[in-house]
């Protein structure tokens, strides 16, 4: 029997309403907060020594304000103090059924275990962003990584065999070879990182081979910006490939929390497996929907290690109502993730992010893929200088007008006027993605850590 | 809704059913194949909002006679 056809995965639970999704949520929370309290050392003893009880949860606000938050260094250190997870677990090693890790280039890696309930849970939120791009099961996938501990594509294979499609893997070959493995099994759904993807891209026309024509009709990346987060990457993706790109934002020990959206300038979160909110990074007060704030997230999809109102660090502008058009209900994030809490400077009394700032560049019209931000510290203060090269078709007296367009959108959105200078096109240097394009000169005592991707690879 | 000899099921039917199987076999390969169908049934209830509990009952606790170590 073939899996019926329908514009949604999940209609039901797609498109239900705000309110009754919210009524879901606290439905939900009640039941995983009743679980963590009942089951894991770790919250118990953290939320006695906070005051708090699961039964102070009334409502939805309540649980926003008064469950304290949690953040990835707070388990780092209990599980180094008492390896191999401390008392972060909610169930017995036998009911452990894969055990993860991040990549720990941050620091010591995070080690996440997973019940095997937990790993179809995990697996089935890539489906609903391949499913409304319109990657179906007869579909077959290529997966172009290595394995290893890494959580993200480990639930990209969960989810393919949840979803039956075929899959061929791609693990320790060059990218000469998976090239050719294109070529040769005439796979139709390519799934890697972005950069990745255009590494592909790359060694393909080294090889003299045009991928555009090949029997791929869809890429999907996670790990780094991709083609919901940067135009540019999706048009180099659709383009190259001669494919539909989609981008899945996943966050290795909570979930494949937000898996894409059709119309591709944002993803969805996927609400059937995670709550989440936007909090103010200084305040701690909950920023209203279109407003810049850090998604606080708590899964279902961990019950091994619950995640409760779990600090991303990740900047997003949300939309508890979205307003993509794409018919999803869920809570959409409007260019993906636009930078990280933990990395901000000050200009002129305003906090500013610059990976945030970057990303509103990005879509200015005459802005070519090169640009950069220049972070120096004059006296005292911050300073953050907008180098731009326009498009090479745009004629020179349209310059200025690029230069006013950038300072104003900043200025609109992030309520702080910068300085924009445009240079001569090709004078910058060439980079495949943007996380380089943030220059730092400022003394090493006055930055911050550079952390700008809440996504797997950088996790 | 799912017919079995003319009468209808619902998944929350079948669930429990199926969760009784569970607690009742002794043999250790129909074990997994009820296990994994006890998850699936538990996350078809989830994923249509009736779920009753965050997980299925047969997940063990950790040991929680002390605050530090667990496993």
């Amino acid at each position: 029997m073939s899996i019926p056809e329908s514009r949604y995965w999940n209609h039901w639970a797609e498109t239900l309403n705000r309110e009754a999704i919210d009524a879901l949520h606290f439905k939900r929370l009640k039941l995983l907060l009743d679980y963590a309290y009942t089951r894991s050392a770790f919250y118990r003893d953290y939320w006695k020594r906070a005051g708090f009880h699961p039964d102070m949860v009334r409502s939805l606000e309540d649980f926003k304000n008064r469950v304290p938050l949690t953040d990835k260094k707070d388990f780092l250190q209990l599980q180094e103090d008492f390896p191999p997870y401390g008392p972060t677990v909610a169930v017995g090693e036998q009911d452990i059924a894969h055990h993860a890790e991040t990549s720990g280039s941050t620091g010591l890696p995070l080690r996440i275990p997973f019940t095997d309930y937990d790993t179809e849970r995990y697996g089935e939120s890539w489906i609903y962003g391949w499913w409304a791009l319109g990657i179906r099961p007869q579909d077959s996938f290529y997966f172009a990584f290595n394995w290893g501990n890494y959580a993200g594509f480990w639930s990209a294979y969960w989810g393919v065999r949840r979803f039956g499609a075929k899959l061929y893997s791609g693990g320790g070959q060059t990218t000469e070879q998976h090239v050719r493995n294109i070529l040769r099994l005439k796979p139709t759904v390519l799934i890697s990182t972005p950069s990745y993807a255009l590494r592909i891209l790359e060694a393909a026309g080294q090889m003299g081979v045009d991928l555009a024509s090949s029997s791929l009709r869809f890429t999907y990346h996670a790990g780094e910006p991709g083609p919901c987060s940067l135009s540019s990457v999706r048009k180099k993706l659709d383009e190259g490939f001669g494919a539909i790109s989609g981008e899945l934002l996943g966050i290795a020990e909570v979930d494949a929390v937000a898996p894409g959206c059709r119309l591709r300038r944002g993803v969805h979160m996927s609400e059937m497996s995670n709550f989440s909110w936007s909090m103010d990074p200084v305040s701690g007060n909950e920023v209203g929907d279109g407003d810049i704030g850090e998604n606080v997230l708590t899964t279902y999809a961990n019950s091994a290690q619950p995640l409760i109102n779990y600090r991303t660090h990740d900047l997003v502008r949300a939309f508890n109502r979205p307003v993509c058009g794409c018919g999803s209900t869920w809570r959409y994030l409007d260019g993906v993730v636009l930078g990280r809490s933990d990395y901000m400077i000050t200009i002129k009394g305003t906090n500013v992010y610059p990976a945030a700032v970057e990303n509103l560049i990005s879509d200015v019209p005459g802005v070519s893929p090169h640009f950069q931000l220049v972070l120096s510290r004059e006296g005292a203060f911050d300073n953050l200088l907008i180098r731009i090269e326009p498009e090479a078709h745009w004629d020179v007296s349209r310059w200025q007008g690029i230069a006013d367009e950038v300072v104003q959108r900043i200025k609109d959105v992030v309520g702080v006027r910068l300085n924009a200078e445009i240079v001569e096109v090709g004078t910058l240097p060439r980079t495949e993605l943007k996380a380089k394009r943030i220059v730092d000169t400022r003394e090493l005592e006055f930055r911050r850590e550079l952390d700008r991707s809440g996504g797997w690879a950088h996790s | 809704m799912i017919e079995y000899e003319d009468k209808p099921l619902e998944i929350a039917e079948i669930y429990l059913a199926t969760k009784r199987l569970l607690e009742r076999t002794e043999v250790p390969a129909i074990h997994q194949c009820l296990r994994i169908a006890v998850n699936n049934l538990h996350w078809a209830l989830w994923l249509t909002g009736q779920e009753s509990d965050f997980v299925p009952p047969y997940f063990s606790t950790p040991p929680l006679d002390t605050e530090r170590g667990s496993l």
